[in-house]
């Protein structure tokens, strides 16, 4: 297979070009030549009539050349010239003229390679030379169609996962995003994060993207976002570095995956778990009054003694009013949804609770006070029975507050309605002892009584869901005269999950 | 003698449940339905057994507790916790630290509500250290 130099000495001596070699050519043309055969490359020389005329060594090892070969036979194994042969206008020009072909290689099948023509300047015997080297492509071509792939499927997998995913630099500034992110959260090429995200003005604390610069790991982190339509959203971030051929990482790809049903479903299952615990301690001090009710009357119809059966029955009277409030409690905590909703001036309702609780504060002597803000009385869309019953928890809440500080009075209970621009705000502060440090991180989620027997511990809870169904908050923080203010904030316009839907005309049962 | 027991609770129905139970099992009991009124019934009285509900407004209970702990007449007196506020329900708050301190005895004994007739009896009886008496 390998080209070997044939000796002008055996059979008949044709033509030098005709055996394939060159002649004529000076000594320092030669050494240039021989140069070549250092070359990774293939590299030949042909006269005009395409007849190879000297080949370099790798040429001749791997392309199985035998003297006076064609190079069309050489390269495509075929009988006649290639018909779009760059020879003729190298030949026309005096140019050298660079192209991308595919050859035969007999060792390894076709190979791309890069190939250069140029016109020899040196006069050979007859007419002009030209020098061919080509350069083996086939594996750069591989790896550039092996990129272009991976490239296609790495843009498939960015746009087709169901994540909400950026890439950000050191100062939190977002260089790229999937289409995801930009329907939810909008343009945001050029923004920050945080400002995208969340409409602050600083860096979150902490941050999972600044402690994946930081240690080049993955981190992960749960937060509530904001939509472009300032709805908000929770999800659970994850940040990975982009590191460059140094390992330095340059960017983070941080990928959101949305847990808002997740999180309410949780939040409603735990709800549902703490309502059942609390239900089930009610119905245990329920029955202890019962039960000392029931001991009570039988001691006094043995002691004959009027006075203590009535205390008796009494007791047993409170006990099945507790279970009474008990059930309703338990019946607004399970309630599902749809709130129904009527226009309500915030003015009126306040003054209808108040008027509940105006004798047992007498009684008690608490002062109760209406104060307002505003004072448009603007109606808001809600669900009026559900909003009278958590104005009316926390009211008696309060009273129970005032109430234990006895002769440390007067307790001082104010039910104050603030009208905003977007929001109606009902706040109640009581000059009570204050909600003890202990129960403080569970009052809104577990069963908190400082009641004793009196409260079903419910009471909290089914508030917060009321509000929530409003899509508004219930908080509280300690008021500057010692006690407590509780705060619902109810948005004007009714902002409400795919769960609870806005209803008109229909009852909710 | 007919022993005298001080029973303090902010709540009415559980002082009229415990000292039925007390006096149909022949204690004299007297009933405070707060801190204050409590220490000067313990004072004029000089009971034989306090049962204390440590759960009341303000933390007038534990208050209360140090207090007659460190009277020099009082603090002899055994005293009965008896109170719904439980470590299981409130595992976050070392209660009895409220109470304990080094240089303050301990309570006799404690009870937690709702509280069986029973236990009562059976409690008191042995912080009291003899049977019951029957009027």
């Amino acid at each position: 297979m390998f080209w070997t130099p044939v000796s002008p000495k055996k059979k008949e001596a044709p033509e030098p070009e005709e055996r394939g070699e060159i002649a004529n050519v000076s000594e320092e043309a030669r050494g240039g030549l021989s140069l070549l055969n250092l070359l990774p490359s293939y590299a030949c020389v042909v006269s005009g009539e395409r007849t190879v005329l000297w080949a370099n060594q790798a040429m001749k090892r791997d392309m199985g050349l035998v003297p006076g070969m064609r190079c069309f036979e050489v390269h495509w194994l075929r009988e006649e010239p290639c018909g779009e042969c760059p020879l003729d206008m190298v030949a026309s020009t005096g140019k050298s003229f660079c192209w991308e072909q595919s050859i035969e290689n007999p060792q390894t099948g076709k190979i791309q390679v890069l190939s250069q023509l140029i016109p020899l300047p040196w006069g050979f015997a007859r007419g002009r030379c030209f020098l061919e080297i080509s350069t083996d492509v086939t594996l750069f071509k591989r790896r550039q169609s092996q990129l272009e792939l991976s490239q296609r499927e790495y843009k498939a997998l960015f746009e087709g996962v169901p994540c909400y995913i950026s890439v950000q630099d050191r100062d939190f500034r977002i260089i790229k995003t999937n289409g995801l992110f930009q329907k939810e959260f909008g343009r945001a090429i050029g923004r920050k994060c945080y400002e995208v995200y969340k409409g602050r003005d600083k860096k979150c604390d902490p941050c999972p993207v600044e402690r994946t610069f930081v240690d080049g790991q993955i981190h992960f982190s749960e937060e509530t976002v904001r939509r472009r339509s300032g709805e908000p959203m929770e999800v659970v971030v994850y940040t990975a570095p982009i590191k460059d051929n140094w390992g330095t990482t340059y960017a983070v790809m941080e990928m959101s995956t949305e847990i808002t049903p997740v999180k309410t479903l949780q939040r409603e299952l735990a709800t549902l778990g703490q309502a059942v615990a609390i239900t089930a301690h009610s119905i245990k001090n329920i029955l202890g009054g019962l039960d000392g009710g029931a001991y009570v009357v039988r001691s006094a119809l043995r002691r004959n003694d009027p006075e203590l059966t009535e205390k008796g029955l009494s007791m047993i009277q409170e006990g099945v009013e507790m279970a009474r409030r008990l059930l309703q409690d338990i019946l607004l905590v399970s309630r599902h949804g749809r709130p129904k909703l009527e226009d309500i001036s915030p003015v009126n309702l306040a003054l209808e609770v108040i008027s509940l609780f105006q004798k047992r504060a007498g009684d008690l002597g608490i002062e109760l006070q209406l104060e307002t803000m505003g004072e448009r009385n603007l109606t808001f869309r809600g669900d009026h029975k559900g909003l009278h019953t958590a104005l009316a928890n926390l009211l008696s809440n309060a009273i129970d507050a005032c109430a234990s500080l006895g002769a440390q009075g007067p307790g001082k209970v104010f039910l104050r309605v603030h009208e905003l621009e977007e929001v109606v705000c009902f706040q109640v502060e009581d000059n009570g002892p204050g909600v003890p440090e202990e129960i403080k991180e569970k009052l809104f989620r577990e069963m908190v009584t400082t009641k004793g027997n009196a409260g079903t511990g419910l009471g909290l809870i089914v508030t917060n869901k009321i509000v929530r169904e409003h899509g508004g908050h219930l908080r509280y923080r300690s008021s500057p005269r010692g006690g407590t203010i509780f705060e619902i904030m109810i948005p004007r316009k009714p902002v409400f999950g795919e769960k609870y839907p806005e209803q008109t005309g229909l009852s909710s049962g | 003698m007919t022993k005298k027991i001080l029973i303090v609770d902010d709540e009415p129905a559980m002082l009229t449940y415990l000292s039925t139970i007390l006096q149909d099992h022949g204690y004299m009991t007297f009933c405070s339905q707060s801190a204050e009124e409590a220490w000067e019934k313990a004072l004029k009285e000089s009971p034989d057994l306090i049962t204390l509900d440590l759960l009341m407004p303000e933390k007038t209970g534990i208050k209360l507790y140090r207090d007659l702990r460190k009277h020099d007449r009082l603090g002899a007196i055994p005293i009965v916790i008896i109170t719904g506020f439980t470590q299981e329900q409130y595992p976050m708050i070392d209660f009895r630290k409220f109470i304990y301190e080094r240089s303050i005895r301990g309570p006799e004994a404690f009870l937690e509500k709702p509280v069986a007739p029973e236990a009562l009896l059976e409690t008191v009886e042995k912080v009291l250290g003899r049977g019951p008496q029957k009027s």
